[in-house]
């Protein structure tokens, strides 16, 4: 790590498993005093003249690199050990889960609470809406030292859309669908997800549809193991929603019209993908199983995502909050 | 590590590696022959320009992972996967 005299002293006493070269030593050697001079200093002083950039580095600065060294871009995964996790790593992964988790207890109980009128939410006279509920659970991530932002808690027709924030009033007996993603502020690990509530019992073919997505769920958590490939997952889930009848249209974004989930880390999508590309699961890694069903014409959607660690013979869910159709029926 | 190297300059009169001999190595370095051990004397550096702070627009997860540190500004991180001097 090359460290200028503002995080020097810092660097050395908090960087793990790095030495830390100081700017300043290579100022001399340099042919210009900017930071691109330095680092061309300190790489003539190792005798290197090429140079592998990470894939996410800035167009810009590998064009000022391209000047001096003869450059080329490097694969992902850059650190493939990041993909499995490390006992420490996991404990952190753990917490923010414990913070997800209190965040949909805390949903669920201003559903639970909230009075119906006119098939509206309501919480005392104004109508509960999804914005005050992100608004209450990301205002409570950061008093616990966690950050969320864009948490999921969409209703209705914005259901329908996975990525929708959601908006507007909740509305009795449809799907609230609450996807949860805080990132610790002090490890970096983030904690996803996601259960639909409904504030009043649905219709029968809802709740076929929400059952359907807890088999589908069921059966991908039961053929995870190291080794296995994502791809074989993600077909296991599809056919459950191919037998129950749930075909998907991708052009209209209509069905299963996802992958069955991800990794999880440092970055709440880390590089493994459970859906159509081919990728082999490393054990101790964590990836999420989330499948879901969205109806846009129908105006709503339905989700369930888990976060499981890989094991050598299956697999263990770290989640745990209830999701039986019990549970996530409030009166 | 791969050792798929090509010899530099003339041809070895012996027919075998001999003192002083240097070799460029596929995917970059060089390595010189000392008659019994290679080393490596120029070597290929793989570069991550990052910052370790999730706030920043540089943020590197792959960056956090690898020093465990916040740093808020864009830092040069420099890994040598054949590190200078080392001997084969």
């Amino acid at each position: 790590l090359i460290a200028g005299s503002l995080e020097i002293n810092r660097a050395k006493k908090e960087a793990k498993n790095t030495d830390v070269v100081s700017a300043d030593e290579f100022r001399n050697t340099a042919e210009t005093g900017e930071s691109f001079g330095i680092l061309g200093a300190f790489l003539r002083s190792r005798n290197t003249a090429k140079i592998e950039l990470h894939p996410d580095t800035p167009a810009e600065v590998m064009e000022k690199l391209r000047e001096r060294f003869d450059v080329s871009v490097g694969a992902r995964p850059w650190y493939p050990d990041r993909i499995a996790k490390t006992p420490e790593e996991i404990v952190y992964i753990k917490e923010s889960i414990l913070a997800a988790q209190t965040a949909l207890g805390h949903i669920r109980e201003r559903i639970a609470s909230a009075a119906v009128k006119d098939g509206v939410l309501y919480d005392g006279k104004r109508a509960l809406t999804s914005g005050m509920l992100r608004d209450d659970i990301e205002n409570d991530f950061y008093r616990r030292g966690f950050i969320a932002s864009g948490s999921i808690i969409s209703c209705g027709a914005a259901s329908a859309d996975p990525h929708a924030a959601g908006d507007g009033p909740l509305i009795v007996r449809v799907p609230i669908v609450c996807d949860i993603f805080p990132r610790s502020r002090s490890t970096g690990y983030y904690a996803d997800i996601t259960r639909t509530f409904f504030k009043g019992e649905p219709n029968r073919s809802v709740k076929n549809m929400y059952e359907a997505v807890f088999d589908a769920q069921a059966k991908g958590i039961g053929v995870v193991r190291a080794g296995k490939n994502g791809k074989d997952i993600h077909d296991a889930v599809t056919r459950v929603f191919e037998s129950r009848g749930y075909k998907t249209d991708f052009a209209a974004g209509e069905g299963f019209i996802h992958s069955t989930g991800h990794g999880v880390g440092l970055e709440c999508h880390e590089i493994l993908s459970i859906g159509e590309r081919s990728c082999v699961l490393p054990e101790f890694s964590v990836i999420t199983i989330e499948p879901g069903l969205y109806y846009p014409r129908e105006e709503f959607g339905i989700r369930i995502e888990d976060m499981v660690l890989v094991g050598e013979y299956g697999s263990e869910v770290l989640t745990s909050y209830p999701k039986g159709f019990n549970d996530i029926v409030i009166s | 590590m791969k050792l798929l190297f090509v010899r530099q300059g003339p041809p070895s009169f012996s027919g075998y590696l001999e003192f002083g001999s240097w070799y460029r190595v596929h995917g970059g370095g060089i390595l010189l022959f000392n008659g019994f051990l290679f080393f490596n004397i120029m070597s290929r550096a793989r570069l991550i320009f990052a910052s370790t702070s999730p706030d920043s627009s540089y943020y590197n997860a792959d960056f956090l992972w690898k020093i465990r540190m916040h740093l808020y500004d864009p830092h040069f991180f420099i890994d040598f996967p054949m590190t200078p001097g080392a001997a084969f």
